[in-house]
């Protein structure tokens, strides 16, 4: 784990407590007065950010002549030895995700996912394309008739709209 | 004596005709689909067979419905377990150890310690079920806002048992989480708290799509940072491990299997309660008792029978509430009774009088399902372990496409996934950097229940802490929640020092 990044988190955490302290005491108390308040949670949350990344961040500070490099033993999940590791891979697989997500009310839900399926396969790495297009056509239909047409769930299917409403297959 | 022979010879009567097991495959089926689909509640399995069951008679109806019942608490722990997806929030303690043993090759073991606590629990609450709905309807009065927030209290000490190693970004992580679950409207004046005049956030964040998000996505995220092909750990073909474990390897976790049984029972008996709460604090007990507390959060067999056993149990002792008393306990609940006294189901004290053989149709559905998952479920469980074994990549993108549509359909927002997205995202950088994501997960479900049933409970002793803490049941239970989290401090800090000598041996 390295230490900066750890002393960043530290950082962020802090100024959280600060954000979330000074919203709190913004919230207006309203008209029926109880012991607690709206605040009072926020308020304690806030104080808890704050003293926690005040003392994480000066325990690295403290530490910080003490090790040479900037690697120090990890606290977090580590990464499953003999497997290489980027985090482009992850990054992309985030950004990938957050597109198909933006895309699905305007191109629908049977266009994107399939697009999709076929993206972050190729991000991972698969290249067996015969199992890919089976696997995103596959699981495209199997769940947009299991939501849609079985729990009657309304899935957006973007251009598809007014064909599957004229063969009744969604009503609304 | 009478009180429990006569309805579980009715139970047995009518498990006897052979049209009823057609009903109850049907539902528990359904049940096991649904639970096992993340964001898909048993609410929308008796939405979807609600219609149906008009055309059906109400016994046939109710154990219908009863079989999807038991069907969704047992689908609900299979991806939890296979790719760290949580069906409902009572699952989480099963992804944290359950998944983690996955992960390390022993995800048959998880499963088979599931398979047993599910079925196990889920049986013998049936019996205490019917033995104690006439008593356990009085829970209803005695267990108030004061003692909820009590039971709430207990179930945050649990989070003292999964902070990580650095117990400060434990503590920092349960307090985002609670904040995160306090967004939205004040529960006393309803006055919007954090959500910056954004419409989408004024009732708060979708409790269901953060957990996804902060337990499954982030780990998903996570995982799609390496390039590999799956590989047990033990290095043990992938095939051997579908077969059910050995009696040795889980006979240890029995007594943890019965505290949950007891536990998720009568929690689950109080109205409000839910299912995560009976969880939380049959898990805390289990790391106390257990010979290997060290395990815990790192892929514990008895973490996972004390989770599984108090989930699968507290779905009967929500359903004591809910026919005895009319007071249903939680939404799926609200369902379960409209759709029970449309078919003539009399909740109330007079229940077993009123409408005998309908009480007796609940517990043939129930014991119904049970056996038949007993037979069928370790089946299914090897089957979909066998489907997730295949190819690493593909389970990665399977869990990512499953969390989108499946948050997606719990309220049919797109805001809702980008919800869960950015949960994802922030639990990534929380796991690396040692931020418990258990722990904000924890705290985004308790969080709300906590500040409201305080709240409210102070309302009633008039504002005064005294008053709420005089209360017997509330006293006790908050002294008990001290001396659990005094004692489980000092078990951490045993626990890390006995660690510690470990690896400066190794070393």
């Amino acid at each position: 784990m390295d230490r900066r990044y750890d002393l960043v988190m530290a950082l962020l955490t802090f100024a959280l407590g600060v954000f979330v302290f000074a919203v709190a005491k913004a919230i207006p108390m309203g008209f029926y007065k109880d012991a607690v308040g709206p605040r009072a949670f926020f308020l304690g949350i806030g104080v808890v950010l704050m003293v926690v990344g005040a003392v994480v961040g000066m325990q690295r500070l403290r530490s910080w002549k003490a090790q040479k490099g900037h690697m120090i033993p990890p606290e977090g999940e580590t990464d499953e030895e003999g497997h290489p590791v980027s985090a482009l891979m992850a990054a992309s697989i985030i950004g990938i995700s957050i597109l198909y997500v933006i895309l699905l009310r305007p191109l629908g839900y049977l266009l994107t996912t399939p697009l999709y399926i076929t993206g972050g396969m190729a991000i991972l790495k698969e290249r067996r394309w015969g199992w890919i297009a089976l696997f995103a056509v596959g699981f495209t239909v199997l769940f947009y008739i299991a939501f849609a047409q079985i729990l009657n769930m309304s899935i957006p299917v973007g251009p598809f709209t007014t064909l599957f409403r004229n063969l009744g297959w969604i009503i609304l | 004596m009478n009180e429990f022979v006569q309805p579980m010879l009715g139970g047995l009567h009518i498990l006897a005709n052979p049209m009823i097991w057609v009903y109850i495959t049907i539902g528990t089926i359904i049940g096991v689909i649904v639970g096992a689909l993340p964001g898909i509640g048993t609410t929308q399995a008796y939405g979807l067979c609600l219609p149906f069951t008009f055309m059906m008679t109400p016994v046939n109806a109710i154990s219908l419905l009863m079989g999807i019942t038991v069907g969704n608490q047992f689908g609900n722990s299979i991806p939890a377990i296979l790719i760290g997806l949580p069906g409902s929030p009572s699952a989480i303690l099963t992804v944290i150890e359950g998944h983690t043993m996955q992960k390390r090759g022993e995800g048959g073991l998880a499963l088979g310690v599931t398979f047993v606590a599910s079925l196990g629990a889920q049986f013998v609450s049936i019996l205490f079920f019917i033995l104690l709905v006439v008593p356990l309807m009085q829970a209803a009065y005695i267990f108030m806002q004061p003692e909820q927030f009590a039971i709430y209290l207990f179930g945050l000490v649990a989070i003292s048992s999964i902070t990580g190693k650095n117990v400060l970004k434990g503590l920092a992580s349960a307090a985002f989480g609670v904040g995160i679950g306090l967004v939205g409207l004040d529960p006393v004046n309803l006055i919007p708290r954090f959500d910056f005049g954004f419409r989408a956030v004024r009732s708060g964040f979708e409790t269901t799509a953060v957990m996804i998000g902060l337990l499954a996505v982030s780990e998903l995220f996570r995982s799609a940072r390496q390039s590999f092909q799956w590989h047990p750990a033990t290095g043990v073909e992938a095939a051997s491990t579908t077969r059910f474990p050995p009696w040795r390897k889980w006979k240890r976790t029995l007594p943890f299997m019965m505290f949950g049984t007891v536990v998720g029972t009568l929690l689950g008996a109080v109205p409000g309660a839910g299912g995560t709460a009976p969880t939380m604090v049959s898990y805390q007990w289990a790391q106390f008792f257990s010979k290997k507390p060290e395990e815990f959060g790192h892929g514990s067999i008895d973490g996972i029978a004390a989770n599984e056993a108090a989930q699968n149990a507290s779905n009967c002792g929500e359903l004591i509430p809910t026919l005895a008393l009319g007071i249903p306990s939680s939404g799926s609940m609200v369902f379960l009774l409209g759709a029970l006294t449309v078919h003539g189901f009399i909740p109330g004290p007079m229940l077993i009088r009123q409408a005998p053989h309908l009480f007796n149709a609940t517990i043939a559905g129930l014991l119904g399902s049970t056996v038949l998952l007993a037979i069928t479920g370790w089946y299914m469980c090897s089957l979909m372990l066998k489907a997730v074994s295949i190819n690493r990549q593909s389970v990665i993108i399977f869990a990512l496409a499953t969390v989108v549509i499946g948050v997606y359909s719990t309220n049919l927002k797109v805001f809702d996934v980008f919800v869960a997205l950015a949960a994802g995202a922030i639990g990534y950088f929380m796991m690396g950097y040692g931020y418990s994501c258990a722990a904000a997960a924890l705290g985004v479900i308790l969080g709300s229940g906590l500040e409201r049933n305080l709240r409210h409970g102070l309302n009633i002793t008039d504002g005064s802490f005294l008053k709420l803490l005089a209360r017997p049941i509330t006293g006790i239970t908050v002294a008990l929640c001290l001396v659990v989290l005094g004692y489980g401090v000092y078990r951490q800090i045993q626990l890390r020092k006995k660690l510690a000598k470990m690896a400066e041996k190794t070393n």
